[in-house]
């Protein structure tokens, strides 16, 4: 024990995991990678909304509904892009040997990948929250001031029930691009990873087994906005093991990490 | 009993006035400290038995036996590919050992109960910094993943002079810099213990300087240095005792100016060599001449009689040679060079000027000379 070492406890951070979450959220905020995945989204979003107004033809089979439209889009496209920035950022941990870091001073590496998850989740928050007001503000004002199309006003259920869906769905791919980058050690491997299933996997392969369709996350994160046949519940299973699945898979993974690079 | 009274702090000290107390408190306050002095018999910081580890099929630790006590600075020093970084992570609980014992600060440091936020600062291989965070936000991130304080990161900025350079992101510094931070979050805690993997690397002198003094100040003041480099020299000024690594195994360990099998020699710069040489062959010491200098051999450090400094500016003197510089060259290097030129089948030497028909044995050759002074 150091002679003379301050033990003054009141001079801690009260929460010091929460502590590291948040310097870590404003390191995020200051990447471009972030900045670009956000102002990409939010152009795809704007985007698709304006098109759906002068084409007057909806946007995510929501008819002249531009709010939920727009919702939906942040859901199900928007998950996906947001799983691939999650990946990329919580890969790049291991690119920067930060890892090597931290468990050092603390090896449990569950409380490793508990950060990161954490960190995953504070930035889905930011992501679903900018995205969705993004939406639906656009849509707003392209139905009530623009006069391009008529649409349906805000404070109906199916909104609400779209908001929630955008952030389950949100979460969800953010959980499997960090599980990706955790047990595959790096940015480059969790993308590849993440987009191989989201895309190649669940939009490529997937609709060619017609039984397989109807099980995937992307059907049934969609389905939860209210696109879609399939069963409602049938969507919550499908949403719920697969956040069960990821979480437990990599966690159990990351628990015997080796850290030898 | 006089032993124990005295290590009760006898009052028998010059200057120092006798305290108001008998003799036999004396010895009640002795007995007490014996029973219950925490500093006594040290323990181990950092224990490593019968370490194996592998990877694939390359054996990187063979069966390491390693002991540092607390309170001590102890130097792994061993060629590239020794094992040192690895030991050094599975001392940490980076890398899981595939047989023996580990014991960081007492406790196997992947269990539950070692693995919580300890008091272990360290720094393994290359930095790791977050670019986009500043040198003091990264300092406090460090700090809060080790419950520490937030104030210890500006202590460290303190300690290692880096001023108004912690403000900048990381990614503007250069690698001398990004070493600097990466040896001030080792130092975030404080730590009881800290496990530096060449910590000096790429530094400049200045910084070189004053992280080795916070090193001296760090087990000054009770705490604990495991130590990796190929500064010999400042291994050797540094560190109170040497572990050698070669092949996954520690092959010699002691005080630095014990290893090896030859205790070194002295380079003596004259303005007349071959006169020296002269002079010093006549007095039967084993010297030769290297790029301009005359090297002594100095024998093992157990012999008996083997010639010191004085001795040899005597026996130069006698000659009308005097020197203009005398030093004793780093011991440490001779048992390094000894290690691992035994371990390769061929060892590559640099070529020596021994002079015509002065040439002296290779080092690791010779046996240590009967002089006798």
């Amino acid at each position: 024990m150091i002679a003379g070492r301050s033990a003054d406890r009141a001079l801690r951070h009260r929460y010091p995991l929460a502590g590291a979450v948040g310097l870590r959220a404003r390191e995020l905020a200051r990447r471009p990678v972030v900045v670009a995945a956000f102002s990409l989204q939010a152009l795809a979003v704007v985007g698709a909304e304006l098109l759906a107004a002068v084409s007057a033809e909806g946007l995510g089979g929501a008819g002249d509904d531009l709010i939920l439209g727009g919702l939906r889009v942040t859901a199900v496209p928007g998950g996906l892009v947001f799983g691939v920035l999650v990946a990329a950022v919580v890969g790049s941990e291991f690119g920067w040997a930060t890892e090597r870091a931290l468990l050092a001073r603390d090896p449990r590496r569950l409380r490793f990948a508990g950060y990161q998850l954490a960190v995953a989740a504070v930035l889905a928050v930011a992501w679903w929250a900018v995205q969705s007001l993004l939406a639906v503000t656009v849509a707003a004002l392209l139905q009530a001031g623009g006069g391009i199309v008529a649409g349906v006003g805000w404070n109906t259920p199916a909104h609400l029930a779209a908001l929630a869906a955008a952030l389950v769905a949100t979460l969800l791919y953010g959980l499997l691009g960090a599980a990706c980058a955790l047990v595959l050690r790096g940015a480059l491997a969790g993308v590849v990873a993440l987009l191989a299933y989201g895309l190649l996997g669940e939009l490529v392969l997937a609709p060619q087994w017609a039984p397989a369709t109807g099980w995937t996350i992307h059907t049934s994160a969609a389905r939860l906005t209210g696109q879609g046949t399939t069963s409602l519940a049938r969507a919550a299973l499908v949403v719920t093991l697969a956040f069960v699945l990821a979480l437990a898979g990599c966690l159990a993974l990351y628990a015997r990490r080796q850290v030898r690079d | 009993m006089a032993r124990l009274y005295r290590a009760a702090g006898a009052p028998h000290q010059a200057g120092v006035p006798a305290p108001a107390r008998s003799c036999a408190a004396g010895v009640v306050q002795c007995l007490r400290n014996q029973l219950f002095d925490r500093r006594r018999p040290a323990t181990a910081a950092v224990e490593l038995r019968g370490v194996y580890r592998r990877f694939g099929r390359t054996m990187v630790l063979a069966g390491v036996d390693l002991r540092v006590d607390e309170g001590e600075l102890y130097g792994l020093i061993g060629p590239n590919g020794a094992g040192k970084t690895t030991a050094l992570r599975v001392a940490l609980g980076l890398l899981q050992a595939d047989a023996g014992e580990v014991r960081l600060l007492g406790r196997d440091p992947r269990s539950a109960a070692g693995a919580r936020p300890r008091r272990v600062g360290s720094l393994i291989e290359a930095p790791s910094l977050s670019p986009r965070l500043t040198g003091r936000e990264y300092l406090v991130l460090i700090a809060r993943w080790a419950h520490a304080p937030d104030a210890e990161a500006d202590r460290v900025v303190g300690l290692l002079g880096l001023g108004r350079m912690t403000d900048r992101p990381t990614a503007t510094y250069s690698s001398g810099m990004r070493q600097v931070l990466a040896t001030a979050a080792a130092l975030v805690g404080p730590p009881d213990l800290l496990v530096l993997d060449e910590p000096t690397v790429g530094l400049d002198p200045g910084h070189r300087r004053r992280v080795n003094d916070l090193l001296l100040d760090h087990v000054a003041r009770g705490g604990t240095v495991l130590l990796s480099s190929h500064q010999l020299d400042d291994a050797e000024r540094l560190c109170t005792r040497v572990g050698l690594m070669a092949a996954g195994l520690l092959v010699e360990e002691g005080p630095p100016t014990e290893l090896g099998p030859a205790a070194g020699r002295f380079e003596v710069t004259v303005s007349d060599p071959e006169a020296a040489l002269s002079a010093l062959r006549a007095m039967r010491l084993i010297c030769w001449r290297d790029n301009g200098k005359v090297l002594v051999e100095t024998g093992a450090p157990y012999q008996i009689g083997r010639p010191d400094g004085s001795a040899i500016v005597r026996a130069l003197a006698s000659a009308g040679v005097y020197p203009s510089d005398l030093r004793r060259s780093p011991t440490l290097e001779l048992a390094y060079a000894a290690v691992t030129s035994s371990l390769a089948p061929d060892p590559p030497r640099p070529p020596i000027d021994r002079g015509a028909g002065l040439a002296g044995p290779p080092i690791d050759q010779v046996a240590g000379p009967e002089v006798p002074w």
